[in-house]
């Protein structure tokens, strides 16, 4: 579909009536023309905290025979359209010590497998304060390939999310703008509702239409002129500088996609997000993340992006899940190594893998060129460690959970800490087509390369 | 910040590794040595690098600067990085140009919350501008500049009459670019501003271009950053005051971060923040303005007390638990430190030890303390605690729901107040502690896993600082038992310092011994370089450092001074010139 560019969407003001930015027209457009790319692939990454039980994840572990532990159990249902990617390393201990952080805060962000910089935390290095990971993450990285190649590209390179926890630091920060050797985090969205009317403006009301049009061509001759102020200063700033006012540009340019409004299919329609409650609050964790799955199921069927960066929580998290009768956080608890506080976390993990099962049906919900969703959608389940007690960052579980038949699905692998994860991450280049990646992140933190049998 | 990696009592925390290191410099220049950065012989004499210059002129040459120890004999400014305006500076800004506090509230509490570094989130490194982020600055200037459609002439310093709106508009784009540029506008900019008034009020009206104007002009970077220029001098060196409207800025944002006033407007117009007096002048103008009262803001976040809001607890253990309570531990902390600053004797020592707080009927109630009405704060004397670190909220606000955390108090004044650092466990440590006697309180359950090799290398760091806090529990409130009912001891100690070790009862004596430590207080005036400096320090920083140290215990270690003092150092005075591309 040809793109209709900002100035033809400011001709016309007296009755365009296609490409209005802010009107929700979209229902009448046909989703994608027959000369059309096929329907893309998206990514979701998914983010649970502080390790499980690694033995107990399987009770028998048969390629296609396994049996699902207690706390994977909820995931039965779905056991054809999973693949378990099984004891995964990240391999850390690579690299020097003082190029790593401790196991929470490196592996929090091990979609960004590279080495941790320094200065900014005088907990988890050695003998100096580290720093946040220097370099890109796999949702960012993968979201700049979709920008840079597609015809028609989303407008957003990718969504972060988080429930819970306002501020921002090294526990909690899992998506990396990079470039490569720069400290550069992205803080993720914490509440839905501002993310939702971010994104989304669904306004039928044809008397509404001068007011639109008046806001976008005020906007649009705003960001024209930062966009010149901020690509000036670029050029008269040092490197570390400049590096920062490139993103501020880069944002403009987004923004300015952005002003293009909403895509895709008769799926992309405005949705109830029902009364506002605090998505700060230790009670609303459920809640918030119920909204955040609604949020990305139509943000991926308006084509508003391909990736999404989805957190129940920092890693450490130390959330206390009083509906499963709990009074100390999961942090806590997932570092005692006890018999008792393993029957919790098999609880807690059992409990988060229930409360996510509903992304799967806000996917399936949304139909697309004669499927849903979920037939084009990688979700990639994550954790930062193995296990918490033993803060093992080998080990490591990933799920992935597909409608699409590009995996062979129904499986466990086990890779037995040969492969890494960052060779997982290669798999999710290539699922999203770019079967040039070969690598991605640290040398050190590499294993086989992409993992072998999956397809 | 400071979540632990390592958690309570009764586990892992494993191999802390090595070394406990003075936590000076981010590692690029090199640590800062052990000593103080002024090296064991202190800053020097008179008229040392310790000192302000003497006057004009070069300082690289000055007669004071020649007898300065090794750290100051040559002129270091260190980096001098773009800084975009935090949330605070950001919202302080909107309510000193538009004079609506409330409007300024609503549209910024939904902004992204800033990235930590060093405890602080208005570290320059990070105060990045992500989409999400020019989004929410986006939508705060569209509603300002609603208001500013809505009332024009309340903005404006012309009246538009037929004919000569235009030049109206021109007069609005010049003054209030002043004030959001924070230095007058070029005239390239002046006309860009008259391109975007033009489209503005095309079909439409003299309000709307204004509109328009205001609504870019909020979104600037120039308005969003504090952009120093400095190109290097004729006389090749490498560093260079701020420009007087940079200095302005430098003044303002440090001292009330937010903007300059119409006095160092005037001042930078005048040239007159060209010289160390003049700066230091401007700021004890400052100081005494209520605007200054802002730099609680550094108190804030280094001990964490703006992380009450998330503090929770559970109401089986403690029943009178209420939601209201971090709100109002929250404001004692503000009163308190406003009162030791402002209005009392103002020292590092009164901060730290001072037998008093603030309290409404409410906190009163739940501190058992009797004879207090009303919903104003009032001083009260606080028999068996004293100083910032036992006021209940921060000495709380790291707790769990169900206890207190003697190793995430202890923790907190190991790397916040005593500037070291705290390495983390190994992965794959073998977990194979003792049982411990079931019931024993919690200083005792410690104290038996540090008798493990493994767990003493961190917990010995951390846990004698956390103890002597046994007596306040997760409410912030004094007790003489646990939650199980076991008393509580308060017995710790100040360990791995280079002098200041020592043995204390109880948190009343470790904050004395704190506040008389000189690395406590050095720690204090690097914190305050971090925070007001919107960086880390480096090697390159010693001589400043060494400046701060100087002047801080020159002034026996008056807050205010310290501030001063943050004016006075080559860090703030001058920049570097050079651009490494």
């Amino acid at each position: 579909m040809k793109r209709i560019s900002r100035r033809t969407l400011l001709r016309g003001a007296g009755g365009v009536a296609i490409g209005l930015p802010l009107l929700n027209i979209m229902d009448q457009r046909p989703a994608r023309a027959q000369s059309e790319p096929a329907v893309p692939r998206r990514i979701i990454f998914s983010f649970k905290a502080n390790g499980d039980q690694i033995s107990q994840r399987f009770s028998a572990t048969g390629e296609t025979t396994f049996q699902l532990g207690e706390f994977l159990a909820p995931l039965e249902p779905h056991r054809a359209e999973l693949l378990f990617l099984n004891r995964l390393d990240k391999k850390f201990g690579k690299m020097a010590q003082n190029e790593q952080a401790d196991g929470h805060e490196q592996g929090g962000s091990s979609l960004a497998p590279w080495p941790s910089g320094e200065g900014s935390y005088p907990i988890g290095g050695t003998d100096r304060k580290v720093g946040y990971v220097l370099g890109p993450s796999a949702d960012y990285a993968i979201g700049e390939r979709v920008l840079a190649t597609d015809p028609t590209p989303p407008p957003h390179r990718h969504l972060v999310y988080r429930v819970g926890q306002k501020n921002n630091d090294i526990w909690n920060l899992h998506s990396h703008a990079g470039p490569v050797g720069t400290q550069n985090p992205v803080p993720p969205e914490t509440d839905p509702y501002a993310a939702y009317s971010r994104i989304f403006t669904f306004n039928t009301d044809p008397a509404a239409q001068a007011a639109l049009l008046e806001r976008l061509a005020k906007k649009q001759s705003a960001l024209d002129l930062v966009l010149e102020e901020t690509t000036a200063l670029e050029a008269k700033l040092g490197a570390d500088d400049k590096q920062r006012m490139q993103q501020h540009s880069e944002a403009i340019r987004d923004i300015e996609r952005t002003l293009s409004g909403p895509r895709g299919g008769n799926s992309c329609a405005a949705i109830d997000l029902g009364s506002r409650v605090d998505p700060y609050s230790n009670d609303n964790y459920k809640t918030i993340g119920q909204l955040y799955f609604k949020i990305m199921a139509l943000a991926l069927a308006c084509d508003l992006t391909r990736v999404i960066n989805f957190n129940w929580s920092g890693n450490t998290n130390n959330r206390i899940y009083k509906t499963l009768g709990m009074t100390e956080g999961h942090h806590d608890i997932s570092h005692k190594g006890t018999t008792d506080s393993f029957v919790q976390i098999r609880a807690i993990h059992k409990h988060l893998w229930e409360i996510t099962l509903p992304l799967y049906d806000a996917l399936k919900a949304m139909g697309e060129a004669g499927s849903t969703l979920w037939a084009n959608t990688l979700v990639v389940h994550w954790n930062e460690l193995g296990q918490g007690d033993s803060h093992t960052i080998r080990d490591n579980l990933v799920v992935f959970a597909t409608g699409s038949s590009y995996f062979r699905r129904g499986r466990l692998l086990d890779f037995n800490n040969q492969s890494s994860f960052s060779d997982m991450l290669v798999s999710c280049f290539h699922y999203m087509g770019f079967d040039d990646v070969t690598e991605f992140g640290d040398a050190r933190l590499r294993g086989m390369g992409s993992l072998s049998g999956l397809t | 910040m400071k979540r632990l990696i390592i958690t309570g009592a009764l586990v892992t925390l494993a191999a802390c590794q090595g070394q406990l290191v003075e936590a000076g410099g981010d590692g690029k220049g090199g640590p800062g040595s052990p000593g103080s950065p002024g090296g064991p012989g202190g800053p020097g004499g008179p008229g040392s690098g310790g000192a302000p210059g003497g006057g004009p002129g070069d300082p690289g040459t000055d007669p004071g600067r020649g007898t300065a120890s090794d750290a100051c004999k040559t002129l270091n400014p260190g980096a001098a990085p773009v800084r975009r305006l935090s949330n605070t500076e950001y919202k302080n800004t909107l309510i000193d140009l538009f004079g609506d506090s409330a409007l300024a509230d609503q549209v910024t509490k939904g902004f992204i919350s800033e990235t930590e570094s060093l405890g602080f989130r208005n570290s320059a490194k990070f105060l990045q501008v992500t989409n999400v982020i020019a989004t929410g600055f986006m939508d705060a200037a569209e509603e300002i500049a609603k208001k500013v459609r809505a009332t024009p002439s309340a903005y404006l310093p012309c009246t538009p009459t037929t004919g000569n709106e235009k030049a109206c508009a021109t007069q609005f784009i010049k003054e209030f670019g002043l004030k959001t540029y924070r230095r007058p506008l070029t005239d390239a900019e002046v006309a860009s501003y008259e391109g975007i008034y033009d489209k503005g009020v095309m079909g439409r009206s003299f309000p709307v271009g204004i509109e328009w104007i205001t609504f870019a002009m909020l979104q600037s970077p120039h308005f969003l950053n504090r952009v120093e220029f400095a190109p290097a001098p004729a006389d090749g060196k490498t560093y260079a005051r701020p420009a007087s409207y940079e200095m302005a800025s430098r003044l303002s944002f440090l001292l009330w971060q937010s903007m300059p006033d119409d006095a160092l407007f005037e001042a930078a117009a005048q040239n007159k923040l060209s010289t160390d007096a003049e700066v230091a002048a401007q700021a004890r103008r400052m100081l005494a303005d209520p605007k200054a009262k802002r730099i609680y803001q550094f108190f804030q976040e280094w001990m964490d007390v703006d992380e009450l809001p998330a503090m929770d607890r559970n109401t089986d253990v403690y029943p009178e638990y209420k939601d209201s309570l971090p709100d109002l531990l929250a404001q004692e902390a503000k009163a308190f430190v406003d009162d030791v600053i402002w209005n009392g004797a103002g020292d590092f020592k009164t901060l730290m030890t001072a037998p008093y707080s603030f309290v409404n009927a409410e906190l009163a109630t739940h501190y058992g303390l009797s004879g207090v009405t009303g919903t104003n704060f009032r001083r009260v004397d606080t028999p068996g605690r004293g100083g910032f670190l036992s006021l209940g909220g921060v000495v709380s606000v790291h707790d769990k729901a169900t206890r207190s955390s003697i190793v995430l108090r202890g923790l907190r004044i190991r790397t916040e107040v005593l500037c070291q650092v705290v390495g983390a466990p190994p992965a794959d440590i073998v977990v194979d502690l003792p049982e411990v006697a079931p019931g024993l309180p919690q200083a005792e359950r410690l104290k038996q896993h540090r008798t493990q090799e493994l767990c003493a290398s961190c917990h010995d760091k951390m846990d004698p600082l956390g103890v002597p806090f046994e007596n306040f529990d997760a409410m912030g409130r004094l007790r003489t038992e646990d939650e199980q009912g076991n008393p509580v001891t308060t017995a710790g100690a100040i360990t791995f310092t280079q002098a200041s070790d020592a043995t204390v009862a109880n948190a009343n004596e470790l904050s004395t011994k704190l506040a008389e430590s000189k690395e406590v207080r050095e720690c204090f005036s690097r914190q305050a370089f971090r925070f007001f400096y919107g960086r880390g320090e480096a090697a390159a920083d010693n001589c400043s450092i060494s400046q701060l140290n100087a002047a801080f215990e020159k002034s026996s270690f008056s807050i205010k001074e310290l501030l001063v003092a943050l004016t006075q150092t080559d860090a703030f005075l001058y920049r570097p010139t050079s651009v490494q591309p």
